[in-house]
């Protein structure tokens, strides 16, 4: 049980910046109203980021990633099952890796 | 007008409201805990994240770019960035909190996740003004959330070779499933090529994890001055 105060520092400042959304949208329509080019801004904002951030991830693991995540995908769509479409593609993933590397 | 009712049994039907998202609430949780322990926090660190922040897929981001030693802004702007459609969220509970008493509405809004604010603004439209269901819904989520992250660490450190599981591919695999539900239509398409296009140029030019930001920016900005997206 460890607590690194570099990891405490992080940490309560990705506390004090997700308080910060949640309280305010509601803090700024008290002031006043958005609009509607600020809200499209910010509507396309988490997909893009986390686009941005699941890709180089894949390019990381290397082109395995690419049936691992197709099988995710496609069990998603199928099932709807988060954990499910998640375990498929970690199967998948350790499948190819044992038998192809 | 006077504030809307904010009872007990409000938050008592909140509660149970949720209980059909409880199981991927602990499938994520299990999958962050999991995660975490293989970007190195330890068990404390990573349970008092999930109890600090309560914002799941914000934590996966971070720990996309959790090297030593650790860049303090690309993560905090990261986790921020991603927490935006909170933002929104929060700006849609104005009519609603804003003749609460201002102590109450702060505090309350801290619990505010998807699931809570979809379902207690279906509640409200429905006729349920009673505050405390909102938070009685994320109350459940925040106790299941928080429990199962912590399990889900303490199981992944009793693995000894996490790659050959492939635990590495568990921040982008529930990515991947996560950008499936965010998807809005065609009109997405342009600033998610944006997005990873830049994303992925940036983190092969450029030292120390701007990617995630460098793509959300350029890709939200041509989504912003796009069409519709639906």
């Amino acid at each position: 049980m460890t607590l690194d105060s570099e990891v405490f520092w992080v940490t309560v400042g990705m506390a004090l910046a997700t308080y910060a959304m949640r309280a305010g949208g509601f803090a700024a329509m008290g002031l006043v109203p958005m609009s509607p080019g600020i809200e499209r801004w910010l509507a396309s904002v988490p997909g893009c980021v986390i686009v941005a951030l699941t890709v180089p991830g894949l390019v990381e693991i290397g082109w395995l990633a690419l049936p691992a995540a197709l099988v995710t995908l496609g069990t998603m769509r199928a099932l709807g099952n988060e954990f499910l479409a998640l375990a498929s593609g970690m199967a998948v993933l350790a499948a190819t890796r044992a038998f192809l590397v | 007008m006077s504030p809307p009712p904010f009872t007990s049994a409000g938050v008592l039907r909140g509660a149970r409201l949720m209980i059909g998202f409880v199981p991927s609430s602990i499938a994520f949780g299990l999958g962050f805990g999991l995660a975490a322990d293989q970007a190195g926090l330890s068990l404390l660190e990573s349970t008092l994240m999930s109890a600090l922040l309560f914002a799941g897929t914000s934590q996966l981001a971070a720990l996309q770019i959790w090297t030593a030693p650790l860049p303090f802004w690309p993560i905090v702007i990261t986790v921020m960035a991603v927490n935006s459609r909170q933002f929104l969220m929060s700006a849609t509970m104005r009519p609603w909190f804003g003749r609460l008493p201002r102590w109450r509405a702060y505090l309350t809004l801290g619990l505010l996740v998807d699931a809570n604010w979809a379902v207690a603004m279906r509640e409200r439209a429905r006729g349920d003004q009673d505050a405390g269901v909102f938070l009685g819904a994320g109350l459940v989520l925040y106790v299941f959330w928080t429990a199962s992250s912590a399990l889900g660490h303490a199981v992944g450190a009793m693995i000894p070779d996490p790659r050959a599981l492939a635990l590495d591919y568990i921040v982008p695999g529930f990515c991947v499933v996560l950008l499936l539900g965010m998807w809005r239509g065609k009109g997405d398409l342009v600033p998610w090529l944006v997005a990873a296009a830049t994303a992925v140029l940036v983190a092969t030019l450029v030292p120390g994890n701007w990617h995630v930001l460098a793509g959300g920016l350029a890709g939200s900005l041509v989504g912003a001055f796009g069409r519709d997206p639906r």
